[in-house]
């Protein structure tokens, strides 16, 4: 049986650590996105969605890749004002994911994360799916 | 790699051995005492610093500070200097805020007698400095004026936007601008990030605190840096904002891309670095020098905002003036010259702290030394310090930023409910502007180490001597 989408967040000490699950590689960056969501915005945002962003990362390894991912997420929620919970990967393939993302307006953001840590990251293959570990500077 | 436990080698410094652990080339030391110790073993921060200890070009020892705590590759509270040409330079030994710091300004305005005006100042800076996240500044930036900013910091900012007093820079580090930046080694998005973002205090830990200057112990000392007993100071806490993380990430993904290339096997992806000489590390360290700048253009801006929030409150009353007293970054990246060359000092969560006669220090300070500032965790108070000369030898002149983390945000809002804590601040006369409880409770004092503990350790390791205690009237949060 496949594995279920799911985030999770744990304590570090100063950072936030971010668990992820999903059943294929897509989903579970699709999954990475909803969790960064969460965090920034929680419970307070809320309105329209606005018109589709176009995001697109690179990197050498998945590892690489997730980071850099996440870090668009950031930098497009930084300089467009929202949180994205609408997320819609269209490709992910050759070190590249590209996709598009709509979300509300962001009021008061709970956590505003800098950026995600190569520490102790992990993108794992699991039997029923992948299973990934980032830590993101708060 | 695992190590064993740290042997104390002296009154308050302990060592590891760099045979203890395979790849280390120096030591590992920490500054602290039994309590300190017993906080700084129960996470990953010892075992990341003796992963600093086998970068290349590493000399000397790494130092951990009294405020040592886990962060991601470099431990918060680390200092770690590595050898010209070909040594290592690290982003994330400077961390994505590059120049976080801290700035200090003191007055002559007397607490006693100006107990109602507390409120309203801290209400009127509330008002002047905005706060959280992606909240613009009153200052956006047109691409030049951007350029200009990178470029020249703190002193352009004074001189060609009006955001200042003459005075100012010669009481930055480095005079509120480092050489060597080049605005066109920080990437198009960082600049987009950064464009709306001076003069802007951000979220986290990030804090604007009014005080009283509670207690003198040195009257030489606190008389060069015109603090006077009872009078008001502001405290300010910010660094480079988005800008700033953002160039941190993308060399931090060039070097990591770059890193076969070297030939060097890390212990800790986090801790991807490139030789000083190659064009990745002088690209790093030029677009980290126009992001100092930027963070120190910041610290201005929001310097200005609070003289112009005390001429409003305070200046019927009282002279509203403000000086700068000092201003040091605290996530940086020095090259400074020691008996073993020209190093390249890293400062993660660790500031300078020079001795008397250093050049390296303001003229007026050169009789006493540098100040150094130790903030307490919010409630709590903060302490100005003197630099001394023998920090050369036990840390590379350097000293701890505060008073470092013990718990996790999570932990911290499991034991402390914000709305609680901000009416104990209130009974106790502190003023709170907070936008969120929870936030507030991430704060909280129980989830940081004794500052008073953290001091009083610098201070018998011969790296700075205490100066003044602050007390908190009021804090503005990001």
């Amino acid at each position: 049986m496949a594995l279920a989408a799911a985030h999770a967040f744990e304590d570090h000490t100063a950072d936030v650590r971010l668990r992820v699950a999903a059943p294929d590689l897509p989903t579970l960056f699709a999954e990475a996105a909803r969790g960064l969501g969460e965090l920034m915005g929680g419970d307070v945002v809320s309105g329209e969605l606005g018109e589709p962003v176009r995001a697109q990362a690179r990197g050498r390894d998945r590892e690489a890749l997730l980071v850099a991912w996440i870090d668009e997420l950031i930098y497009l929620s930084e300089v467009h004002k929202r949180v994205w919970t609408d997320i819609a990967v269209e490709r992910l393939e050759g070190g590249e994911i590209v996709a598009r993302l709509r979300g509300p307006r962001a009021q008061a953001l709970r956590t505003a994360p800098k950026a995600a840590t190569f520490h102790e990251l992990r993108v794992v293959d699991a039997p029923d799916g992948v299973r990934a570990t980032v830590v993101l500077d708060v | 790699m695992q190590s064993r436990g740290p042997t104390q080698v002296s009154d308050v410094v302990w060592e590891i051995d760099r045979r203890a652990v395979p790849g280390m080339h120096v030591p590992a030391r920490i500054v602290a005492d039994g309590a300190l110790l017993a906080h700084i073993l129960a996470d990953k921060s010892v075992q990341q610093l003796v992963n600093v200890a086998t970068l290349p070009g590493v000399v000397r020892a790494v130092v951990g500070m009294p405020d040592m705590h886990e962060g991601y590759g470099f431990p918060v509270g680390g200092v770690a200097a590595t050898l010209l040409p070909d040594g290592a330079i690290s982003p994330g030994g400077i961390g994505f805020d590059i120049n976080c710091g801290v700035r200090l300004l003191a007055s002559d305005v007397p607490v006693r007698g100006m107990e109602d005006r507390v409120l309203p100042f801290v209400h009127e800076l509330s008002r002047s400095v905005p706060t959280g996240y992606g909240r613009g500044g009153r200052l956006a930036l047109d691409d030049d004026q951007l350029h200009a900013i990178l470029a020249h910091g703190a002193p352009w900012a004074i001189r060609e936007l009006g955001l200042g007093e003459p005075g100012d820079a010669a009481r930055i580090e480095s005079g509120g601008a480092l050489p060597g930046a080049d605005p066109a080694k920080v990437s198009t998005r960082a600049k987009d990030r950064g464009r709306d973002q001076l003069g802007t205090l951000g979220g986290g830990n990030h804090f604007l605190e009014v005080q009283e200057i509670a207690e003198v112990y040195d009257a030489e000392a606190a008389a060069a840096m015109g603090l006077v007993h009872g009078c008001i100071a502001v405290l300010i806490h910010t660094g480079s904002r988005g800008l700033g993380h953002q160039v941190c990430t993308d060399h931090v993904a060039r070097m990591d891309a770059a890193l076969p290339r070297f030939g060097w096997t890390l212990p800790d992806r986090q801790l991807a670095c490139a030789p000083l000489s190659s064009p990745e590390g002088r690209d790093y360290l030029a677009a980290m020098a126009a992001a100092a700048n930027f963070a120190w253009a910041n610290r201005q801006v929001l310097t200005h905002r609070v003289r112009d929030a005390a001429r409003r409150v305070l200046g019927d009353r009282a002279d509203p003036r403000f000086r700068v007293v000092y201003d040091v970054a605290h996530n940086i990246a020095k090259l400074e010259d020691y008996p073993e060359g020209r190093l390249c000092v890293h400062r993660k969560g660790a500031t300078r702290a020079f001795g008397p006669g250093s050049d390296e220090i303001p003229e007026a300070y050169r009789a006493v030394g540098q100040p150094v500032f130790i903030p307490g965790s919010m409630g709590t108070a903060s302490y100005v310090l003197a630099g001394n000369a023998e920090a050369r030898d036990i840390s590379f002149a350097s000293c701890c930023h505060g008073a470092g983390r013990t718990m996790s945000r999570g932990a911290a809002k499991r034991e402390v409910q914000g709305h609680v804590l901000r009416h104990e601040l209130e009974a106790r006369g502190i003023v709170v502007r907070c936008p969120s409880n929870a936030e507030l409770a991430e704060e909280a004092p129980l989830a940081y180490k004794d500052v008073d503990r953290v001091v009083d350790v610098v201070a018998r390791a011969g790296i700075a001597r205490k100066v003044a205690r602050l007390r908190p009237l009021g804090v503005l949060k990001g």
